[in-house]
């Protein structure tokens, strides 16, 4: 089982190398011998050698210059894509596979745009998938992001004030899943990491607790929840 | 005119009135400030400045740098006006001002003092410039209202005017690309910690500031604080007119300029760095070195960043370490490591902010807690709210698991640190959360 951190040095913001190390380990867990590699811009790559692809939040600038490198590959990115191999992209790593970012042309691969301002969009959300659940997070941004409800992946359950987004956020589209919530999101909600582990993993799957992650959930669901009376 | 002048008196007179009141129910400081700028939201320019306007800001060491540069001013027999509340907002500024000021907007002082906070500067020094402006180093530090570096890097930038002289950190290759009429830069030469390779979690300057192509360090010093050229545009760490050129953090001295011993109250390469940047400020503004050395050595700082605690008969140092800033709690882990005995570490999470709220941990990643893998460390304990994020991040800092108490209930974690701590207890916890140790604790 190989995994790629894409980007490791230029998108990893909100320490979101949390999110391949403990996926590694997980799988590792469920008895399977796991590779992470990490690759960056100018590295040599195919896409289709691995069997998840991640790739974290950046600035504004760090976002366009990886959206430099990754322009380049975007027949190995597309083959990658239509093999059904399984992608993350989160925080602003989400907008590379867009139509555009501010004029410029990005990978079109899914139909989002996005727009940089000059303000930031922050705070906590509850975020619920039918097929994941609830959701916790925080995002972090200065995009105004416009796309259609029918590839959304999140609905908001709870949004601080803080945020731009209507009533959705993220897509998915193929296996790739994309949301501009950020940090190690994977870390923090068992129900995705679970979700990304049994599509890795297959039929040979079985249900292991992981305590602290559990309790990491909770504690942070229910304080949204809190917050959200 | 005469409308004007009655215009300013009112607002000084508002303003000094509501402090004096809010001092005495014990209010906050930006409240008086916000009056008198409804009152005239040009206040500020319409002040009479002393010659040195003094402003320090950056992530890190704001607080400290002020405190160390006023005993050294005040240690020169100058005047200096501060803002010792550490309301560093355009409010808070303004009633530190106009609190200081005389009815006729004159500041009799040698000096005004500030730390500024990095959002804000640009807003407050629209309406007067300061004369010399040190800034710090730019780190990820409450991101979740700063967004990251680069974004405050842009706010600072609005804040610099051509004619202020910049008193500036050269290791940081951010803060080293700032530029006015005139940039005096300071900097820590390499040590016996500094490496080729980053040993640090992240580095926020993997690629070249100015160029974006891939930036070549000598030696890091932590994170992306080291000396560093790009190969491709040729941006480098500009020499330091005043530097730090040895350094022993074992025995707590550090030289500058290689004549000028100083001995630090506390042992870390982040207190060394404010200490720089107090001596390169203090001596632009003509202090002899001898008196600047004379103050600092031994400085042990007022703003209770450390403390010393016991419960039972067991001895403990308080390192108040700011949430969502990893490298505050570097340094804090960095203190702990050095210790030269056996040692308990005690970490508390449980609220992230005691100004607003969020439920954002991913800042733990971003925290070198691998340090924590020390022989003389014999027992960690957790506890509060986010106890279980920070024992999820300390699992994968491969410590071992045997050394680790978890307690989530605060008092049951006191109690335990009391029978069960070995050696000396190091208490690593934020500023929101440090009362709910020292209140079950003696001090």
């Amino acid at each position: 089982m190989k995994i790629l951190h894409l980007y490791h040095d230029l998108l990893n913001l909100y320490g979101e190398y949390g999110n391949v190390v403990v996926l590694k380990k997980h799988l590792e867990d469920q008895g399977l011998e796991v590779e992470l590699v990490l690759k960056t811009i100018n590295d040599d790559f195919d896409f289709d050698d691995y069997d998840f692809i991640y790739c974290g939040s950046g600035s504004e600038s760090k976002t366009l210059k990886a959206l430099e490198d990754l322009l380049k590959r975007k027949e190995s990115l597309l083959k990658a894509i239509n093999h059904n191999k399984l992608f993350l992209f989160t925080g602003s790593a989400m907008e590379l596979l867009g139509e555009k970012i501010n004029e410029k042309e990005a990978l079109n691969i899914v139909p989002i745009k996005s727009t940089f301002t000059d303000k930031r969009y922050t705070g906590d959300v509850i975020a619920s998938n039918p097929e994941i659940g609830e959701v916790v997070g925080f995002i972090n941004k200065c995009s105004i992001i416009s796309q259609n409800e029918d590839i959304k992946l999140f609905d908001y359950i709870f949004k601080q004030k803080g945020i731009n987004d209507n009533k959705y956020e993220g897509y998915k589209y193929k296996n790739v899943y994309g949301t501009h919530i950020i940090g190690p999101i994977l870390v923090k909600n068992p129900n995705f990491m679970g979700l990304i582990v049994k599509q890795l993993v297959g039929d040979k799957y079985q249900e292991i607790k992981y305590s602290f992650e559990e309790d990491s959930y909770k504690v942070t669901l229910n304080a949204l929840k809190e917050r959200n009376k | 005119m005469y409308n004007l002048t009655m215009k300013k008196m009112l607002a000084i007179l508002v303003c000094k009135g509501l402090r004096a009141i809010g001092k005495l129910v014990g209010k906050g400081s930006s409240l008086p400030g916000k009056y008198a700028l409804k009152i005239d939201k040009n206040i500020l320019s319409k002040i009479k400045y002393p010659k040195y306007v003094v402003a320090v800001t950056g992530s890190n060491g704001k607080t400290s740098t002020v405190e160390m540069i006023k005993a050294v001013l005040e240690n020169a027999g100058l005047k200096v006006i501060y803002n010792s509340e550490g309301s560093n907002q355009i409010e808070g500024v303004t009633t530190f001002i106009l609190n200081a000021a005389n009815l006729k907007g004159e500041l009799k002082a040698d000096v005004v003092l500030m730390e500024s906070d990095e959002r804000y500067a640009r807003l407050t020094f629209k309406h007067f410039t300061p004369s010399h402006y040190v800034i710090t180093n730019l780190y990820r530090d409450q991101l979740t209202r700063n967004g990251h570096p680069e974004w405050i890097y842009k706010i600072i930038q609005d804040s610099i005017h051509q004619n202020c002289e910049l008193i500036l950190n050269a290791d940081d290759p951010l803060i080293n690309s700032y530029k006015s009429d005139k940039c005096i830069y300071f900097g820590l030469e390499r040590y016996d910690e500094s490496s080729e390779e980053n040993r640090f979690i992240y580095n926020d300057c993997t690629y070249c500031p100015k160029c974006g192509k891939p930036l070549h360090y000598d030696y890091y010093h932590y994170n992306h604080i080291g000396k560093y050229e790009c190969e491709y545009c040729g941006y480098k760490r500009n020499e330091p007119q005043y530097k730090i050129t040895d350094v022993d953090l074992d025995e707590g001295r550090l030289t500058i300029d290689r004549k000028y011993q100083i001995n630090l109250a506390l042992k870390s390469i982040y207190n060394a760095y404010n200490i720089l940047a107090t001596y390169a400020l203090t001596r632009q503004l003509g202090i002899k070195p001898e008196i600047i050395t004379e103050t600092l050595n031994n400085y042990i700082l007022k703003n209770g960043r450390v403390r010393l605690f016991k419960i039972g008969d067991k001895e403990g140092t308080l390192l108040a370490s700011k949430h969502e800033n990893s490298v505050s709690y570097n340094q804090s882990l960095m203190v702990v490591r050095r210790y030269k005995g056996e040692a308990t570490v005690f970490i508390m999470v449980d609220a992230i902010s005691r100004k607003y709220f969020t439920s954002e941990t991913s800042w733990l990643w971003d925290i070198d807690f691998e340090f924590l893998n020390s022989p003389n460390i014999k027992k960690i304990v957790i506890a509060g709210k986010y106890t279980s994020d920070v024992a999820e991040r300390l699992l994968y800092a491969n410590i071992n698991l045997d050394l680790i108490h978890i307690e989530k209930d605060i008092s049951k974690a006191v109690n335990y640190l009391g029978k069960e701590a070995i050696g000396h207890i190091f208490a690593i916890t934020c500023f929101s959360d440090q009362d709910k140790l020292l209140k079950r604790v003696e001090r």
